[in-house]
């Protein structure tokens, strides 16, 4: 049953991690296209809670964390999937849309910057794969 | 693909936006014609967008897909009345019926699609970044 995963649990997190940057890119996109729409209201997605939550419940030893400040375990941390959530809660405009331009344009530029940060540490992890296989420094 | 998805869904609100700038451009072009093909003075036009879905739910489940116009419509209000007697157009009474086009509306209305249209473009410029810098995993 082993699963042979070269980039082992970091490899698996960056991967999920970076799916859900994606996912999150493109619902601000269509959040951006409808900002004139009337009576459109924004979606976002919901993840970090979810994994944060998966990795702490997932130990492998069965043991739990109590306190916020123990250390976790070998959480796997397969299953927690992104959510998208509508947000109907909150109106901004007269024609009940919730679309701040702004602040979308903000969350946008945050998940653009999430999604390199992402990219660029699975990079790097694989040249520290690539470094071990190659002998070499560098 | 999700990032061609992307593209798509900000390329929809551009296509949508210019039409917005289209009818406010033709809005404010007619807002002085007091006759039309249809007979009687010029009425603003505004399109109407609304969300548009995708029907098969490929990708993770997201079933957004950018915007659509549904239409665009007349404002039916009525415009406003000049008395100018010597006017070819004038009515009985002398006055004439102009369009329904108010100048200030029109421009607020151009600002805020220039504003979505620019938001938009960053959006796929954005996108861009962000499918360069995929390709750039495991080249390091």
């Amino acid at each position: 049953m082993a699963d042979f995963n070269l980039l082992g649990k970091t490899g698996d997190l960056l991967h999920r991690a970076l799916d859900a940057e994606s996912l999150r890119f493109q619902v601000r996109a269509h959040n951006l296209a409808n900002v004139n729409t009337p009576a459109y209201k924004r979606q976002d997605v919901e993840f970090e809670a979810y994994l944060a939550a998966e990795l702490d419940q997932r130990d492998t030893n069965g043991l739990r964390r109590t306190h916020a400040r123990h250390l976790s375990g070998e959480g796997n941390g397969s299953g927690a999937a992104p959510r998208i959530v509508t947000d109907r809660h909150t109106t901004m405009r007269v024609d009940g849309s919730n679309v701040d331009i702004e602040q979308e344009m903000v969350a946008l530029t945050e998940t653009a910057v999430r999604y390199q940060v992402l990219a660029e540490q699975l990079t790097r992890k694989l040249r520290q794969l690539r470094t071990v296989i190659s002998e070499r420094v560098g | 693909m999700s990032v061609f998805h992307t593209l798509r869904i900000s390329g929809s609100a551009l296509t949508a936006e210019r039409l917005r700038m289209d009818t406010i451009a033709n809005n404010l072009a007619n807002a002085n014609s007091t006759r039309t093909e249809a007979g009687g003075p010029y009425q603003r036009q505004m399109p109407v967008f609304a969300a548009r879905t995708r029907q098969q739910g490929s990708g993770q489940g997201f079933k957004g897909a950018g915007v659509r116009v549904t239409g665009i419509y007349q404002d039916p209000t009525p415009g406003r009345l000049v008395y100018d007697p010597e006017h070819p157009d004038a009515d009985q009474d002398g006055y004439v019926h102009y369009p329904n086009v108010n100048i200030v509306t029109e421009m607020v209305d151009m600002i805020s699609a220039s504003r979505a249209y620019e938001a938009n473009i960053t959006v796929i410029n954005s996108a861009r970044n962000m499918a360069v810098k995929a390709l750039e995993i495991g080249r390091g």
